[in-house]
């Protein structure tokens, strides 16, 4: 299979291990990520929440590129990903605003119609393809480590538009994570939001959303928490430690991205997955993962 | 009981009201469904900053069918807004709280009131055609672990499309943003 890949901005700035593990898990399921020149930011909410006509506009140029491919596109980062759903969604059904960017796109040499799907990376691995592939190479079981799978808003909602999975009991990253042999447990907070959409109007609600996420399922007696955005997988980690300092107590909950877990149950090397490069270490599950 | 001080609300008065206000949202293509609203509350009860929000968001969709304008796009409230979707996952009416949220940002923009944050987001978007900027030690990261270069960002792109969509001119004015809230 061969996907046009959107990596997007911030993987590249903060979440290398992201892709790194991506392209491993990518490599052994025959999947060929082909980079799109001169793609740009998706662009995301906060681009949405001070001009629509821009957000949809930079939104379908990046998808007139991967239509110009011939290519169904795949993110990584579940930002990209709601914003690519939806403006090619919003291309699809309304004539006149598809008309509309089409007049500004004609300018650049593009031209949208909304035709491509846009995947994220674990709808991928959701496919029995990637599922029973993965099952026959998955050499190293997890058994006992218990994960906190946490979703990302974009990923499930709005589910009318994006149609990934249940979006008030959704399975279905919980049944990857128990591909590796490990258990994924429930925790009160586990719909929550992250936090990171409101860290650049004001951190002290960011942090006190991650707080509560890291705090729930530490207390549910999770060895680690796994997610599929960049965004919340940075709140996760790097910011745990600012959450550690507000609260002057320690968390120590690891974050990998799923690739990752997935990774280590395929025998892959932690360092290849860019997990050395985790804030928070993973010394507290290193007898699980080995 | 206590004999607490009473205070007591001020009387919203007609005559201060714009009540043409939630038509200019409704005709939006992000706030077509704010009509819709019956003030049931289901979206506040499941908003995750609900606690940090002065006015909770069926309030906000209140005042602006009132016609409350104002004190809607001055108020801090709908800069919180996660844009989760939670609410428009549950509003029995299928109103799309977290797009009419957009709207309403979109109008307080258009009066240049932005956050210090976004508008920094917004001037990387114009520089570089991307909201962070990749540095050496990020690129050497990627080396490191055997990743390829990162494709250019088409930023002349960006900015075309943003001259012609007037943010480019939006962020510029430096003066009326409104301060960053701690």
């Amino acid at each position: 299979m061969k996907l046009a890949y959107f990596l997007g901005c911030t993987i590249p700035v903060r979440a290398n291990s992201y892709d790194a593990a991506t392209r491993q898990v990518a490599k052994i399921l025959d999947i060929e990520l082909v980079p799109i020149e001169g793609a740009t930011c998706c662009p995301p909410v906060s681009i949405r929440s001070l001009d629509f006509k821009s957000w949809l506009t930079i939104a379908a140029r990046n998808l007139a590129l991967v239509e110009r491919m011939g290519l169904d596109v795949v993110t990584l980062c579940n930002g990209c990903y709601g914003t690519l759903k939806d403006a090619n969604h919003i291309l699809r059904t309304d004539e006149n605003l598809r008309n509309e960017v089409n007049g500004t796109l004609e300018k650049l040499g593009l031209k949208v119609t909304g035709v491509r799907e846009v995947k994220q990376f674990t709808e991928v691995l959701c496919s029995d393809y990637a599922k029973s592939k993965l099952l026959e190479k998955m050499t190293k079981k997890l058994n006992g480590l218990k994960v906190a799978v946490h979703y990302g808003c974009h990923l499930l909602r709005p589910s009318k538009i994006v149609e990934f999975d249940n979006p008030e009991m959704p399975r279905k990253i919980d049944e990857l994570v128990e591909l590796t042999g490990a258990k994924s447990i429930d925790y009160q907070e586990k719909l929550k939001c992250c936090g990171a959409p409101v860290l650049a109007v004001n951190e002290k609600v960011a942090l006190e959303l991650t707080k509560q996420k890291l705090l729930s399922a530490k207390k549910a007696g999770a060895h680690c928490i796994v997610t599929t955005c960049p965004f919340c997988g940075i709140q996760f980690d790097l910011f745990q430690l600012k959450v550690e300092e507000l609260i002057k107590e320690s968390i120590e909950l690891p974050m990998l991205f799923l690739p990752q877990l997935i990774g280590l149950s395929l025998g892959i090397e932690p360092r290849a997955l860019g997990l050395e490069l985790h804030r928070v270490p993973l010394d507290s599950i290193q007898e699980l993962i080995h | 009981m206590s004999d607490r001080e009473i205070e007591f609300k001020k009387p919203i008065r007609t005559a201060d009201l714009d009540s043409q206000f939630k038509n200019e949202v409704a005709k939006t293509y992000e706030g077509r469904t704010i009509l819709s609203c019956y003030q049931c509350g289901t979206c506040s009860a499941g908003c995750p900053v609900l606690n940090a929000m002065g006015l909770m968001p069926h309030q906000l969709i209140r005042m602006v069918l009132l016609g409350l304008k104002q004190e809607v796009l001055e108020s801090s409230t709908i800069w919180l807004c996660a844009s989760c979707y939670l609410c428009n996952e549950r509003c029995p009416q299928g109103v799309e709280i977290s797009n009419v949220f957009f709207a309403l940002k979109n109008i307080a923009a258009q009066q240049h009131i932005i956050p210090k944050g976004l508008k920094q987001l917004a001037e990387n978007l114009l520089r570089l055609g991307a909201t962070a900027e990749l540095t050496e030690f990020q690129e050497e990261e990627r080396q490191d672990l055997g990743l390829p270069a990162v494709p250019k960002a088409d930023s002349q792109a960006i900015q075309e499309i943003l001259h012609r969509t007037g943010l480019d001119k939006l962020i510029e004015k430096r003066d009326q943003t409104q301060e960053e809230e701690k």
